[in-house]
């Protein structure tokens, strides 16, 4: 090499290195706060539950394709080419399988029950991994073996189960751990129904219970990295969308509006219909292997005439929205689908009922689109009035129409079905809550385990709330290594104690904020030289109405928490993590009381 | 702000006596309260951690309560002694009090000093300087800004 072309390389690198050191300073100058943290980890979150939501895809096509022998990814096509015998016998032994795996789950570990729907309980964010993780694969077993069950429950729960690892490895306070948990259930749902603000809504309105700020911002984050990963690495997603043009007017929204009140009148029922199921196999005291074989077994004696109600109903829909059945076809298979998720879902097997809850309801927007043109009103095409009819379904059955909107409309992306979609979903909205039954998955959220939100607001302590200290600031630590904690973590306050534990006093972030980067302090000053000791500390025996006055009365955005008794420092209660806690705690005592 | 007591040279053997003599020369200073518990605050702090900076400076301080407004005597010794928690030879000596409050100041003169011993030369400007006059001017300069 030349000497001239060594010195052009030389000034390429002393460039690159340049651009290297700018970046590498403006990262450290970058201090980030408390909800940057949050929503940086709601990334992170995002990504993971779109990677575990296509791996658990992937090892069910695999069991898929090793029971049934077929490389085809879908559970209609593959049962088509099924003989009779093995239609019967492949969900039979799935199913078997699948409770073989929850027996040897239970054994490890008894935490959960065994509903296994898209809705998990957040608790208090500890989503235990092993007993997860075997149920995810025993529903693998199951759907894998095309049982009429939707993959989107385990898909949720293995996003949240990753979200809740993350949040106890960073020793996340109660109220942020719920947060990420559910942020990671909402990068499940938008992974599933490649949905960003379906995904988030569905989470807010349904396990969180509402659409706040606060937490929004994260849910959606979360979705949006979730979906765009998803949408890097599977080619295979959900897609309901469709090229009929349709503008509504008047009279075609009241149409819808009576769909809208017709799906409100059904989506009890279909609840009903499978709590039903779940009645039936109660009683029958037999090993899960049994039972859910059972199961299965009944589905492959429908599946064996009728293998349409394979899988979870994704593409008889799509099949319903590209015209391929008549309306005949559509009716029997919604009513044999019913019966087929009743004795699936009922024998014990895990998985969802979104998926299901869908092809009903588009099966009844299209009966009713048909119903219409039968009496002279063919102003709705077919396909238009399945898309309503799965939407206001679904806000019937799930009691969120928001989500049911946002979801519809993220699936199918037809603009105008928007108007239509939202009047109809406010009607079975508002009449499946004014007939008073439960949501789809209001059981799955009440059998979760109990939490410190379940607790009363007076009788909960500030000790259950507290985020426990990380490393330890005594009085003889330098500025150097305080003001690296400061930079690279989001506290606003660094308590300081004693090598015992004693709290001492506090080193406030807006004393020593414009010397954070001034190297030369850094040997000289030490944390007994810049802590404040007129700092107020929260008793760890506080009850929250306390805790709330003590911070209104100081103004600080976190306190240290100490054992009174000893002066051990705790940790450390930030507001807006006593805030999260009072609000859901408030919210659940609205929601039991009603 | 300027210096409270200025003394040059200032005569000691180690590090004890240094602040002792300075201490003394700030006696009366209605700044200072308690001087007894100040000082002894400022042993305390000592002994937590030395406050030897380097180039020959040593800063004993204490953020106390014994004093009510920012205190600060200087020494210039002609004999370098050896600070005794850190052992490294010290030629200059800043006696400072700072009330608990006024942490940001504090760290302000901190940086002023640290930022002149490393970076202007402060140290051989003052073991340079002629006098104590000198000496005490260097110190206002140095804490114009804060």
């Amino acid at each position: 090499m030349s000497s001239e072309s060594t010195q052009a390389h030389g000034l390429r690198d002393s460039k690159r290195l340049r651009w290297v050191y700018l970046a590498l300073s403006l990262l450290s100058r970058a201090r980030i706060g408390s909800r940057h943290r949050v929503f940086l980890l709601a990334v992170v979150i995002g990504v993971a539950g779109a990677l575990s939501s296509y791996l658990f895809k992937e090892l069910v096509h695999g069991i898929n394709h090793l029971m049934t022998g077929t490389s085809s990814k879908g559970y209609v096509d593959a049962f088509q080419h099924l003989s009779l015998l093995q239609r019967i016998l492949i969900p039979t032994i799935g199913s078997a399988i699948a409770g073989l795996l929850l027996m040897a789950g239970k054994r490890i570990d008894n935490r959960q029950a065994t509903d296994y729907m898209e809705a998990v309980s957040l608790g208090n964010g500890d989503v235990p991994a092993r007993p997860s993780i075997l149920k995810s694969v025993a529903a693998a077993c199951s759907i894998g073996s095309g049982v009429s069950i939707g993959r989107e429950g385990p898909l949720v729960q293995l996003a949240a189960v990753g979200a809740s690892i993350l949040g106890r490895l960073l020793r996340e306070p109660p109220a942020r751990l719920r947060l990420l948990v559910a942020c990671g259930a909402a990068a499940g749902v938008a992974a599933a129904y490649n949905a960003p603000i379906g995904g988030a809504i569905f989470v807010a309105e349904i396990i969180i219970g509402s659409i706040a700020v606060e937490s929004l911002g994260p849910l959606l984050v979360a979705s949006v990295a979730s979906t765009i990963t998803i949408r890097a690495i599977d080619p295979n997603l959900v897609s309901y969308s469709i090229q009929t043009p349709f503008e509504s007017g008047l009279l075609s929204v009241l149409l819808f509006a009576m769909l809208g009140i017709l799906c409100g009148f059904a989506a009890p029922l279909f609840i009903a219909t499978l709590k039903t199921g779940k009645r039936i196999f109660a009683p029958i005291r037999l090993p899960l292997p049994i039972k859910l074989g059972i199961g299965g077994l009944l589905f492959g004696l429908i599946a064996a005439f009728h293998p349409e109600v394979a899988g979870n109903g994704q593409s008889v829909i799509r099949g319903m929205l590209d015209g391929m059945f008549t309306w005949q076809t559509i009716g029997m298979l919604a009513l044999l689908k019913i019966l087929a998720v009743t004795v699936v879902f009922g024998s014990g097997t895990v998985g969802g009922v979104f998926t299901p809850s869908l092809l009903v309801g588009a099966s009844l927007g299209y009966l009713w689109s048909v119903l219409l043109h039968q009496l002279g009103f063919a102003i709705i095409p077919p396909e238009v009035s399945a898309l309503v009819g799965m939407g206001c379904f679904l806000a019937a059955a799930t009691h969120a129409p928001f989500m049911a909107v946002f979801l519809l409309f993220e699936m199918c992306l037809h603009p105008g079905i928007l108007i239509p979609l939202t009047v109809s979903t406010l009607f079975s909205y508002s009449i499946a809550r004014s007939l008073g039954g439960a949501s789809l998955y209001l059981e799955s959220l009440q059998s979760g385990p109990k939490s410190v939100f379940d607790k009363d607001i007076a009788t909960l302590t500030v000790s259950e709330i507290v985020r426990p200290q990380g490393s330890r600031t005594l009085p003889s630590s330098t500025f150097g290594e305080i003001a690296t904690r400061f930079l690279r973590a989001s506290e606003d306050m660094l308590p300081v104690t004693d090598p015992d534990g004693r709290f001492l006093g506090s080193i406030l972030l807006q004393d020593v904020r414009p010397y954070l980067k001034e190297r030369v302090l850094a040997d000289s000053i030490i944390a007994r030289d810049i802590m404040r000791e007129d700092i107020r500390t929260l008793d760890a025996s506080f009850d929250l109405p306390h805790a709330l006055r003590t911070f209104s009365e100081t103004g600080q955005p976190s306190l240290p928490v100490t054992d009174s008794k000893t002066g051990i420092l705790l940790g450390m209660l930030e507001k807006n993590d006593l805030y999260l806690v009072v609000s859901e705690i408030t919210r659940r005592a609205g929601v039991h009381s009603t | 702000m300027r210096p409270d007591h200025v003394l040059c040279p200032l005569i000691a053997s180690n590090a004890q006596d240094a602040i002792q003599i300075l201490m003394d020369g700030m006696k009366g200073l209605p700044a200072i309260t308690h001087s007894e518990d100040f000082l002894k605050e400022v042993f305390l702090r000592e002994k937590e951690s030395s406050t030897h900076i380097g180039h020959g400076v040593a800063i004993p301080h204490a953020r106390s309560r014994n004093v009510s407004g920012m205190v600060l005597a200087a020494g210039r010794l002609d004999q370098e002694i050896l600070w005794d928690s850190s052992g490294k030879p010290v030629r200059i000596v800043l006696l400072m009090g700072i009330p608990p409050q006024c942490i940001e100041i504090y760290l302000g003169v901190m940086k002023a000093f640290a930022h002149g011993f490393r970076k202007q030369n402060l140290a051989s400007r003052i073991l340079q300087a002629p006098d104590t006059n000198a000496f005490s001017q260097i110190l206002s300069s140095v804490l114009a800004d804060i």
